[in-house]
């Protein structure tokens, strides 16, 4: 680890980091203010989303809305929490492994006697750090605000979808990185891995729906993230292991990768 | 030991070739100059040796250490790359110290006087610089760890002429204390003015390594000779050393190339008056080898780097 690049990373991007932190923040935020007033519609709203189309509800996981867990699954796990950390990952690992031979900084960097390997793991330490900051900061003010609210759900529980949700963005994070040491360009690298949650986002959305896509489900990180209710059951282990043993295998490709790369000038 | 040593060195990209079979050593404490017109492949070379890309074929090595060996061959190397791009959202102060850190070096009184020397304030932020400071800082980087081995990549690009002085300075300073300096150019002057020995590269292949006094013995040069009275050009002209003579008055204008001792002894026998010679002018050997590799080799495509 070299802790000068390390901090070098986090001062470059302190900017666009606490506005991540600011919009999660105040996403939570709203969502709980807005909570009693539908619990308060209570019987009304049942009736309304009841008389949604099943596919429809089956989509957004809708079900139970008016319950805490269905109301935060899915309002926040089942979409925007999801989407912060794969755009906060992605971004952080297109810039460790693309930014600096895109803008021709790598020329001096790489020429230094330090090897490639702590280069890009010093930038994926800072990158994970900063996920690991938002997921605090989404744990705190989940357990603080749904208290405030009134909802009835377990601290496990929030703590089991926030962890899970964060290692989504992790692993976005190691797509990142693979396709920016085998591109060198940090554009193709940050549209190519938001490109592929996207399209991995409408497959695990379609699931319940189509039965092809339901049966290959169990391939898709959505699915290991918040497929299992993590909110209802809390931290599911064998979800965790898979998310972490594939980030770490992409992270490891990408060193390899980034290792044999011919820096383009 | 050598500072440098290529052997066979070949990069191509892909079906482009980048150098072809580049091979020659640099002793320690030499000024080498690397002299080729642009995509001759002179930035290839500097990155292969600095490992920023690898090698198709061949080897290298950096004082006795075989470049694939990892990053510690490149400790006591400092390079300046022929595009600098910068941290452009850090102060020139915040870059240096990022990059000691970086090399685990103290290297603030070698920035301190780096930076008086060439007048440049380390504390404006980059983006805010000139190219020339720009390349200043650049200059500072690859010197402020007293490195042994200096791969400079057209450092003089965008400095004026009074700081072009300084580097010259500074050049020959580095090598007074014993390290090695690889100088890449398109300029012929400067190389000649820079280094001891030369290395001319066009289209990725080798076409002449040189020692600059011997290049000028052999470069064709011209000595003017004043007599009293009128002489026959002929005696001249026939002399092998000779190429071509000129006659104004009683002046004779000789074209000369190697030595010059015949002319100046039949010059004395005839009552020579002033003797002036002027310097020889490398350009026209280096023209002359680049357009005729360029004619052998105009149908190869070739990558620019």
């Amino acid at each position: 680890m070299i802790w000068a690049l390390v901090t070098k990373t986090w001062r470059d991007h302190w900017k666009s980091t606490i506005s991540w932190t600011v919009g999660l923040f105040s996403m939570v935020a709203i969502e709980l203010i807005v909570y009693p007033t539908i619990k308060r519609a209570g019987a009304g709203m049942s009736q309304l989303i009841e008389s949604m189309p099943a596919s429809f509800k089956s989509v957004f996981r809708m079900n139970d809305y008016t319950s805490g867990p269905g109301f935060l699954g899915a309002e926040l796990f089942s979409m925007m929490v999801p989407l912060i950390f794969i755009a906060v990952g992605a971004a952080a690992g297109a810039r460790a492994t693309a930014e600096e031979e895109s803008s021709g900084t790598a020329d001096i960097l790489l020429a230094l006697p330090v090897t490639r390997a702590k280069i890009v793991l010093s930038k994926t330490f800072a990158a994970l750090a900063v996920i690991f900051g938002l997921t605090v900061v989404l744990i705190l003010s989940l357990v603080v605000g749904v208290r405030m609210a009134g909802l009835v759900i377990t601290n496990s529980g929030l703590i089991g979808a926030s962890i899970q949700t964060a290692l989504l963005g992790v692993l976005f994070t190691g797509v990142a990185l693979l396709i920016g040491a085998l591109t060198g360009r940090k554009s193709i690298a940050l549209g190519i891995s938001i490109a592929l949650s996207i399209a991995m986002f409408i497959l695990y959305s379609l699931a319940p729906l189509v039965n092809s896509i339901g049966r290959t489900v169990w391939l898709n990180p959505f699915q290991w993230a918040i497929g299992g209710e993590p909110l209802l059951t809390g931290l599911s282990f064998g979800h965790t292991i898979t998310l972490t043993v594939v980030s770490a295998a992409l992270i490891f490709f990408a060193v390899l990768a980034f290792n044999r790369r011919d820096i383009s000038s | 030991m050598s500072a440098l040593e290529l052997r066979d060195l070949t990069k191509y990209y892909g079906n482009d070739l980048g150098i072809d079979g580049v091979s020659f050593e640099v002793e320690q404490g030499e000024t080498f100059g690397f002299l080729g017109p642009n995509g001759a492949g002179k930035t290839t070379t500097m990155r292969l040796l600095l490992g920023l890309i690898t090698a198709t074929r061949g080897t290298a090595t950096i004082l006795g250490q075989d470049i694939t060996l990892g990053p510690s061959v490149r400790e006591s190397v400092g390079y300046l790359p022929g595009t600098l791009e910068l941290y452009e959202q850090l102060t020139g102060r915040e870059f240096l110290d990022f990059f000691a850190k970086l090399r685990k070096r103290d290297c603030k009184k070698q920035i301190r006087q780096l930076s008086d020397r060439f007048d440049l304030d380390l504390s404006r932020h980059i983006r805010d610089l000139s190219k020339g400071n720009r390349q200043k800082l650049g200059v500072v980087q690859a010197f402020m760890h007293e490195p042994d081995l200096l791969l400079l990549d057209e450092p003089t690009s965008g400095l004026d002429p009074l700081v072009q002085r300084d580097f010259a300075e500074l050049v020959r300073e580095t090598t007074t204390r014993g390290a090695t300096l690889l100088l890449s150019s398109h300029v012929m002057s400067e190389v000649e003015l820079l280094t001891d020995r030369v290395a001319v590269i066009n289209v990725g292949k080798l076409l002449l390594v040189e020692r600059i006094v011997d290049l000028k013995s052999r470069a064709v040069r011209s000595v003017e000779l004043d007599f009293d009275e009128p002489v026959d050009a002929q005696l001249f002209s026939m002399l092998d050393s000779v190429k071509e003579v000129t006659t104004h008055r009683n002046r004779i204008i000789c074209k000369v190339s190697g030595s010059e001792h015949e002319l100046l002894r039949l010059a004395v026998a005839h009552d020579v008056q002033t003797v002036m010679t002027h310097e020889p002018d490398l350009n026209e050997i280096f023209f002359s080898l680049i357009s005729n590799s360029s004619d052998h080799t105009h149908n190869n495509q070739v990558g620019a780097r």
